[in-house]
């Protein structure tokens, strides 16, 4: 092998393990979206801090376990000093919240990690605040309730309404699961973005579709389309009563009629659109073809094969006459072809 | 502009649809922000202020996209006129070339601006394996967001036909356990709760029963601990004919959410005031104190006393047409659209759907 190949080679080798793959849906570890905490500004501080480490490891697996013990430890000292800070105030539903809290991260499921938030709903203008941590809002009685201006914890942060003061707690919580959650997020987002595109090509490389096309492939089809869950495009198209523009030889026509445009019309017919057992895009119909030539029956029968969702060649029997058709894509080829075998030879000929 | 803390989805409803541009709304997200703007005037803590200064507002736009397909349906068919016309076909006699002339003339139209066209079709194509591709592009707009703010920030706004859009995906979308077969890892109802769900003018359970995706009486799109929002909100017009058929209103008797969690965490609203022509419009929805206040006190810090309160609901009150709701009421109540149990059922609602809202514009010319 000589040396500028060996270089190249070496080249794309290397490069091929040291340069990660670009991914458009490439992960990165964002800042935590949250305001800053004004009541509880150091438990932010150990949130933002797990929200790093699991940064770390998620973006290096083989080299850092997740920080389970950490997050235990962080999840608990936040249950003392939420309880600390609360003493004495009309918030009981907080210690069991938090406890709840505390069983999931440490007890709950292992994959995915239930890292669940601290939920601030407000049905309507009317309603009060309602405060849980996400799986944990129907046992009602569990659920803390506050309206707007409440006062009870005024005097213990500075003149804040409780439900400011437990707005504020929710924020403070919110950093440590950021990444992982966002981290999970951006999987289903690269994976439905690449069966985006597989149905982008399905409909603009497979064959095009008419009505009664789209609604067969939908009743054929519909075990993947109605499946439990989203999905790529199914392996197949169908057909009926699909017409298509072709050209038709038929030699035992009269002279002159031999070549004549046609209308072949699908009756029923399958593609594959994307690959095949012949290693490419194919398909088959039962065809007609129709055309008016004197002394040949107008109506032929037969079949239709198609080739890389564009080409189509075909046969029908006329009566006592074969037919056989191209579509007018494959007859555009044809063309080019011969264009550029004309445009050889006459160079050629120029050389001899 | 900087990002905001939390974001709306919007997901638009059947008709004509523009796309947002790089630094453009779409017809949509134009709707949208126009009408909570001149609805938060009402609000004297909120005059001024606009929608956007409170939320990020990002479309999700299928309309293009079914338009790309209607246009090439309709170019093909074209073609396939002129060869008949070509070979000289006598397809008004002779099948399967009379039936493949019929079609084709049908699909030349696609690109027509009639209402079958630009809105049942709609219907239509969602039905079809149009409508999963459609899903799968839904599911990406939604996880981008819940990855991008934290499903905890993330509320979702859809329309018309956009409510089965918004309602199938989150069903395929969030799932609690593993399938093997699924190759598309699943958003957590527990670490993706989203914060908020509206469903405006719901035709989720229209939708499915013609294509069976998800029974939204038995899904995860709901409020509570199974499900996949904090929040959920379901609107209707007592006047909106779209509403009238396989209505989505499951009531608090524990079937479908717990009792304590339907008090909590659902609101059913149903509007009754008109005020414009069209009863279906999602700027009539928003408008109305019934939707706005709502909206409001879930989307940002809203400040509004009992007064405040009363006020605009009293100023919307003396924007409404008089006697109009009567009036409707009357001459649609002949048209008897009710459920349907086969695809011609389903077309002939449509054509009723077409004479209801005729009859609507009529009114109100």
């Amino acid at each position: 092998m000589n040396r500028p190949w060996r270089h190249a080679i070496s080249f794309v080798l290397l490069t091929a393990f040291v340069v990660p793959a670009f991914s458009a849906d490439e992960f990165n570890c964002g800042d935590a979206q949250t305001p800053d905490s004004m009541h509880f500004a150091d438990i932010q501080k150990q949130a933002q801090q797990i929200n790093q480490q699991f940064c770390d490891a998620l973006k290096a697996p083989a080299s850092s376990a997740l920080p389970r013990e950490e997050l235990r430890v962080f999840a608990a000292r936040a249950h003392r000093d939420v309880l600390s800070r609360f003493a004495g105030l009309p918030l009981d539903q907080l210690d069991a919240q938090f406890t709840f809290w505390e069983g999931q991260i440490d007890g709950g499921s292992i994959n995915p990690l239930s890292m669940p938030v601290l939920i601030v709903a407000r049905r309507t203008p009317n309603d009060p605040y309602r405060y849980s941590f996400a799986g944990n809002a129907d046992n009602n009685a569990g659920v803390i309730s506050l309206a707007s201006d409440d006062t009870a914890c005024a005097s213990a942060f500075n003149g804040d309404s409780c439900s400011g003061v437990l707005e504020d707690l929710a924020n403070a919580i919110a950093p440590y699961q950021i990444n992982y959650n966002a981290y999970a997020a951006n999987r289903t987002v690269a994976e439905l973005n690449r069966q985006s595109k597989r149905w982008d090509r399905y409909f603009e490389e497979g064959r095009s579709l008419t009505t009664i096309d789209l609604a067969l492939t939908t009743w054929m089809e519909k075990e993947s389309i109605r499946a439990s869950h989203l999905q790529g495009p199914p392996p197949r198209q169908w057909f009926a009563l699909h017409p298509e523009p072709v050209v038709e030889y038929i030699p035992g026509a009269p002279s002159g009629d031999q070549f004549e445009a046609a209308l072949a019309v699908e009756w029923v017919g399958v593609n594959w659109w994307e690959d095949s057992i012949i290693g490419l895009p194919f398909g088959a119909s039962f065809s007609t073809t129709h055309s008016e030539r004197i002394g040949v029956d107008d109506m032929g029968y037969g079949v239709t094969l198609y080739f890389d969702n564009v080409y189509s060649v075909g046969w029908a029997r006329h009566g006592d006459e074969d037919g056989y058709y191209v579509s007018l894509d494959l007859l555009t080829l044809f063309e080019e072809q011969k264009s550029r075998i004309e445009r050889y030879r006459s160079a050629v000929g120029k050389v001899d | 502009m900087a990002k905001k803390q939390k974001v709306v989805l919007l997901i638009h409803g059947m008709g004509n649809h523009t796309a947002p541009g790089t630094t453009s709304r779409g017809s949509f997200g134009k709707e949208f922000i126009d009408t909570c703007n001149l609805a938060l005037e009402r609000y004297p803590k909120h005059a001024g202020q606009g929608i956007e200064s409170h939320v990020d507002i990002v479309e999700f736009n299928y309309n293009a996209w079914f338009d790309k397909v209607r246009t090439k349906m309709a170019d093909k068919a074209k073609s396939v006129n002129e060869r008949l016309t070509a070979i000289g076909a006598a397809y008004q006699v002779s099948f399967p070339l009379s039936f493949v002339g019929e079609l084709s003339s049908l699909e030349q139209k696609y690109g027509d601006d009639k209402f079958f066209y630009t809105h049942w079709l709609d219907v239509i194509f969602y039905s079809t394996i149009l409508g999963a591709k459609v899903r799968v592009d839904a599911g990406a707009a939604i996880a981008k967001l819940v990855r991008d703010y934290g499903a905890g920030n993330v509320h979702v706004v859809a329309h018309s036909l956009g409510t089965a859009v918004a309602h199938d995906t989150l069903a395929l979308l969030y799932r609690p356990e593993s399938d093997p077969e699924d190759k598309i890892p699943d958003l957590h109802p527990v670490n993706h709760k989203l914060a908020s769900v509206w469903m405006i003018a719901n035709v989720s359970r229209l939708l499915h029963s013609v294509n069976r995706v998800a029974d939204p009486l038995h899904s995860v799109v709901r409020p509570g601990d199974a499900g996949c929002t904090a929040l959920m909100n379901n609107v209707r017009h007592r006047l909106d004919p779209f509403t009238w058929i396989s209505r989505f209103s499951p009531q608090n008797d524990g079937r479908w959410l717990l009792e304590p969690v339907y008090d909590a965490y659902y609101t059913p609203i149903v509007n009754d005031l008109v005020t414009s022509g069209n009863t279906h419009a999602i700027t009539q929805y928003l408008d109305d104190p019934n939707v706005a206040e709502v909206l409001f006190a879930q989307l940002l810090k809203f400040k509004a006393s009992s007064a405040d309160l009363a006020a605009a609901r009293a100023e919307y009150r003396a924007k409404s047409l008089q006697g109009a709701y009567a009036v409707l009421q009357q001459e649609l109540s002949s048209l008897q659209i009710g459920e349907f149990q086969s695809w011609s059922d389903f077309l002939s609602a449509g054509e009723k759907l077409q004479n209801a809202i005729d009859l609507i514009r009529k009114e109100f010319k």
